[in-house]
């Protein structure tokens, strides 16, 4: 047996898993092999000489100081006492947050339904259209009042009058696309 | 009622099932038993007094909180040192971080300042502890160790538990735990070499 594997009998050895045989095994060789036989020596005298390390005692203060934290963690009547009228705060604080939250779901849910649909929309763009032809229209409307207003003024004019009667407004010409022919 | 897969019947456990239903004479049993145990694993984990007492007050909170869904799956014994193990690498942890921030953002002589206010609150508690060069050498070589070896020799050596048991403390197979307790006693041995030589242990 070489001296690798004996050293690693010995590991097993400390923790009392060698088989006999094995011991024996092992036995034999420290019998011939100084350097493992020393070896196996300081192992031993390394596990009594751990036993020097010093023990604490612990402080005077340490088990006093132990229970005072101890009793603080026990629940007491009192404390049973307090604590449901804190919690009602609590509870007061969440329902009104819920409150909150329910009022500020159902205005937004409000708004959603007035604001116009995609379908709203287009149909708006529509009429805007037709708002905007209502507009041209009335507006040549107006064209036409104000150049039969501005007419009258010189209505006691000599001459002016058959000029007006002969004066032709833009809306009293015919539409381009109609063909509609409208008078003063 | 404890666990049936349970190997023995764990009184310990069976103690901590009466603090579930109210019992607080159980706790205070819990308490005394395991409160120096609990504060010298700590202490060999962090390395210092105060900051182990703090820390095995936290375990000792927590396992008081924990009660009422507490189940009695194994040993009380893993279950609690479980919890300080755990404990005790975060603030282990968390020290590291400080002092590397503290080499990273002082300069020249400011970081012996910030190290020895970490590591030495109570520098008459350690007085007390220091029995021996023996046992500062001994407790240099166990600081000196990665976290998991120290874990595993500090609770095998120390406070007796089975290879399971710390497996389930370590969250590891019971061969990786056999492994690290092998690795760190041949880097203690290391460290105690030149004794070895002069023939003082």
């Amino acid at each position: 047996m070489n001296c690798e594997r004996a050293r690693r009998m010995m590991a097993r050895k400390a923790s009392r898993d060698l088989a006999r045989h094995e011991e024996q095994v092992l036995a034999d060789h420290l019998s011939v092999c100084p350097g493992c036989a020393r070896l196996e020596n300081e192992l031993e005298r390394t596990w009594s000489a751990l036993g020097l390390y010093p023990t604490v005692e612990p402080s005077p203060k340490f088990l006093p100081g132990l229970r005072a934290k101890l009793q603080l963690e026990r629940p007491t009547p009192e404390v049973r006492w307090t604590w449901p009228f804190g919690r009602k705060w609590q509870w007061a604080a969440w329902a009104g947050c819920f409150l909150l939250a329910a009022l500020v779901l159902t205005r937004t849910e409000s708004m959603h339904r007035t604001a116009p649909t995609p379908v709203q929309t287009a149909k708006t763009a529509a009429d805007s259209d037709r708002a905007d032809e209502q507009f041209l229209q009335d507006l040549d409307d107006s064209l036409q009042h104000s150049a039969a207003d501005y007419l009258s003024t010189y209505d006691s004019w000599p001459g002016m009058k058959r000029e007006a009667a002969n004066f032709e407004s833009p809306a009293a010409r015919p539409p381009a696309t109609t063909g509609k022919k409208e008078s003063i | 009622m404890v666990d049936e897969t349970m190997d023995p019947i764990d009184p310990d456990a069976e103690l901590m099932v009466a603090v579930q239903h109210g019992d607080s004479a159980a706790f205070e049993y819990l308490l005394d038993k395991y409160h120096r145990p609990i504060v010298n694993f700590i202490y060999k984990v962090v390395n210092n007094a105060a900051e182990a007492e703090e820390l095995a007050q936290e375990v000792f909170l927590r396992i008081y909180r924990a009660r009422e869904t507490y189940q009695p799956k194994a040993r009380f014994a893993a279950w609690i040192y479980k919890i300080a193990a755990n404990l005790s690498f975060k603030e282990a942890a968390r020290k590291r971080r400080l002092r590397f921030w503290n080499w990273n953002h002082h300069s020249g002589d400011e970081p012996r300042v910030a190290e020895e206010s970490i590591a030495d609150p109570m520098p008459d508690a350690e007085g007390r502890i220091i029995t021996s060069e023996l046992g500062r050498v001994v407790r240099r070589a166990i600081r000196s160790l990665p976290p998991n070896e120290r874990t595993a020799l500090v609770l095998r050596r120390y406070e007796d538990l089975s290879y399971k048991e710390i497996a389930e403390v370590m969250n590891c197979t019971e061969a990786a735990v056999k492994t690290y307790i092998h690795r760190g006693k041949l880097h203690v041995r290391d460290c105690l070499l030149p004794y070895f030589e002069k023939g003082r242990i």
